[in-house]
């Protein structure tokens, strides 16, 4: 057993949670939004640039310049068409409608694709790595540059939230939609940058997760359980609590998986409960989520 | 003054008596035909009358108390697994277990609850996924004999209880289904059912008359998963094979209940047993017909789920009311009557 080892793969992989969480923290901060189909949508950027890939010979890293910008326009098709319906009326439709686009979505790509899974190819540089502590500690050199561009990623959003013209009417809107309709936002474009975002973020984490493991049509689900639980061990309206607590879970998941591989998720959920029970505000959250 | 000579307030109206026969007769010709030999018919009766009762509970949590729940598979698995450990490990009769593996469920709801109801609205219903997933998990890396682990395990039905099981089951079935949705019909007419309802419309309001919000949600939370627990236990004493991955699955119990209560109608009594009864007839008449393969229904589901809940969103139920708008089969809202009833010049 290498506990060093694991913290520090833990740490990696809950970069790519807190890429996941991103846009599940944008639209809920931004409009209250809770989208079921989240981890569809990366599940099925990932399939979109395998496809692409296959047809074009070309690496899955240019495939990333493809599949971003069309993923932008299918949130901002997305809430044009779905959302902005759902947006401020009572959650239960908000969690049917969405509820039922994941399980569209999951099927379409069931039937497109079959149950096989599928990777994406990145060759040589999937297996270079880094050894530290003599041969103990293994770094990989992909999980590290992912982990890297997760964080340029938040630190991007925040700058954007947090210097912008439009980051500004993102905080007016989530504090307030109807005031800040008052003051001059148009709030259904910023509903629609915000799903962008959602999206793109999104997407960007499934193509990282497809680099680095297979993927299969039903993968979706479980990547939105990921997502949640970062946000919520993180705090909600936190976009750095949300790194931190994706790295929390990618760690318990790493420890449990070193104790035995069927507790890999067990580990990582009771830590989430535990979060949830002692602080239910989560660690870096202000407001109770009531 | 106003003259008010006469009034009375009624709950019953010719239409409710005249559907309530109606569904009694339903109910006749359903015990008509599990007291016979068509196994198939029986089968297709058990999974429509789980059915109902599943989708009135998640209807009862999300219609009219607001509470949204994905992770109603917890309870089935968990209905389904007392079931086994009463039955194989305990050896109590499969028919006679039924009972008490639901109250077994119900009390291990109590924690379930505690941890879910720290999150609200949406992330409550993420929540409730996640506990189901621990669950199956839990359920999942337990290497005893009874539980079977991954691989599942199988009800052992004894000789003596081999030949009518199917009669028995459906009879079962029935009583289970009567017994919720009277069950739902009396809980929302009561006062429990009024503070129920008060919360969901408007919870502030609620609390600022004395409603304990929590609380109320809280038994809701509980009652359901005895009910969903209760019909789970009688689905496996017909399917027998239970496996972690099939009965904790969100995909073939939640996704339909929801789509089901959708279609007819949340917030009524009615819309999920009608949703019931149409998604199987739209999924037997897909069975048949080899256009549909599994994931094309699925997509369709999912799709009609989604224009439901933006375009539809009383479901047929509602589109019903709005043409016939005295229509009712259970009752709860009172009606006023007041006979030579005169305004004064004032209005009042």
């Amino acid at each position: 057993m290498n506990w060093l080892n694991a913290i520090i793969q833990g740490v990696l992989v809950g970069g790519l949670y807190a890429m996941y969480a991103t846009g599940l923290s944008v639209s809920f901060g931004v409009m209250r939004l809770v989208n079921l189909a989240h981890g569809d949508l990366a599940v099925g950027s990932a399939f979109i640039a395998s496809t692409f890939c296959l047809a074009t010979g070309l690496s899955p890293f240019l495939a990333i310049f493809v599949v971003l910008p069309l993923s932008a326009l299918v949130g901002i098709g997305l809430q044009v068409a779905v959302f902005n319906r759902v947006v401020g009326v009572d959650p239960s439709y908000q969690i049917v409608a969405t509820f039922g686009l994941s399980i569209a979505i999951q099927n379409v790509l069931l039937q497109q694709y079959a149950a096989n899974p599928r990777a994406l190819n990145i060759g040589d540089f999937g297996n270079r790595s880094l050894k530290l502590v003599g041969d103990d500690v293994v770094i990989g050199l992909f999980p590290l540059s992912r982990f890297v561009v997760a964080v340029l990623v938040l630190v991007l959003l925040s700058l954007f939230i947090g210097r912008t013209r439009i980051g500004r009417a993102f905080r007016a809107t989530s504090d307030d939609p109807d005031i800040a309709r008052l003051m001059g936002v148009n709030i259904r474009f910023i509903y629609a940058v915000a799903f962008a975002i959602a999206v793109t973020t999104v997407a960007l984490a499934g193509i990282f997760n497809g680099m680095q493991t297979q993927f299969s049509a039903a993968d979706g689900p479980a990547l939105l359980i990921y997502a949640f639980e970062s946000v919520i061990i993180g705090g909600l309206g936190s976009l750095w609590g949300t790194l931190c607590g994706g790295i929390i879970l990618g760690i318990a998941q790493t420890i449990g998986a070193e104790i035995d591989p069927g507790w890999k998720q067990l580990i990582g959920h009771l830590v989430f409960l535990i979060v949830l029970l002692v602080r239910p505000m989560g660690i870096f959250g202000k407001d109770e989520l009531r | 003054m106003s003259s008010i000579q006469e009034f009375s307030v009624s709950r019953t109206t010719v239409t409710s008596r005249i559907c309530q026969s109606v569904l009694l007769i339903c109910v006749f010709w359903m015990l008509f035909i599990a007291s016979g030999d068509n196994k198939a018919s029986q089968g297709k009766i058990i999974d429509l009358c789980v059915f109902i009762v599943l989708a009135s509970m998640w209807n009862l949590l999300t219609g009219f108390s607001g509470l949204i729940s994905i992770g109603q598979q917890a309870f089935v698995g968990l209905g389904a697994y007392s079931l086994i450990v009463l039955a194989n490990g305990v050896g109590i009769n499969i028919y006679l277990a039924v009972i008490p593996s639901a109250i077994i469920v119900a009390i291990i709801s109590i924690p379930l609850g505690l941890v879910a109801f720290r999150l609200r609205g949406g992330y409550f219903a993420i929540g409730t996924w996640v506990i189901a997933e621990v669950v199956r998990l839990i359920v999942k890396n337990n290497q005893s004999s009874v539980i079977g682990a991954g691989t599942g395990t199988s009800l052992e039905v004894p000789e003596s209880l081999k030949s009518g099981r199917y009669q028995v089951t459906t009879f079962i079935a029935i009583s289970v289904v009567v017994v919720s949705v009277v069950f739902v019909y009396l809980f929302l007419r009561s006062r429990f059912g009024l503070a129920l309802q008060s919360v969901r419309d408007n919870e502030t309001g609620a609390r600022s008359l004395g409603v304990d919000s929590y609380r109320v949600r809280f038994v809701v939370y509980i009652v359901a998963s005895f009910f969903t627990s209760l019909a789970a236990a009688t689905y496996y004493i017909k399917g027998l094979s239970v496996q972690p991955d099939a009965a904790f699955n969100i995909g073939s119990w939640t996704a339909p209940i929801i789509v089901m209560v959708v279609i007819g109608g949340i917030g009524t009594i009615e819309g999920p047993i009608i949703g019931a009864v149409l998604y199987y007839l739209v999924r037997d008449f897909v069975s048949k017909n080899e256009f549909f393969s599994d994931p094309t229904f699925l997509i369709l589901t999912g799709v009609v789920a989604l224009i439901f809940a933006l375009f539809v969103k009383g479901g047929i139920w509602g589109l019903l009311l709005k043409k016939f708008p005295k229509l009712t089969v259970f009752p709860v809202k009172r009606r006023l009557h007041i006979e030579n009833f005169q305004f004064d010049q004032r209005g009042n």
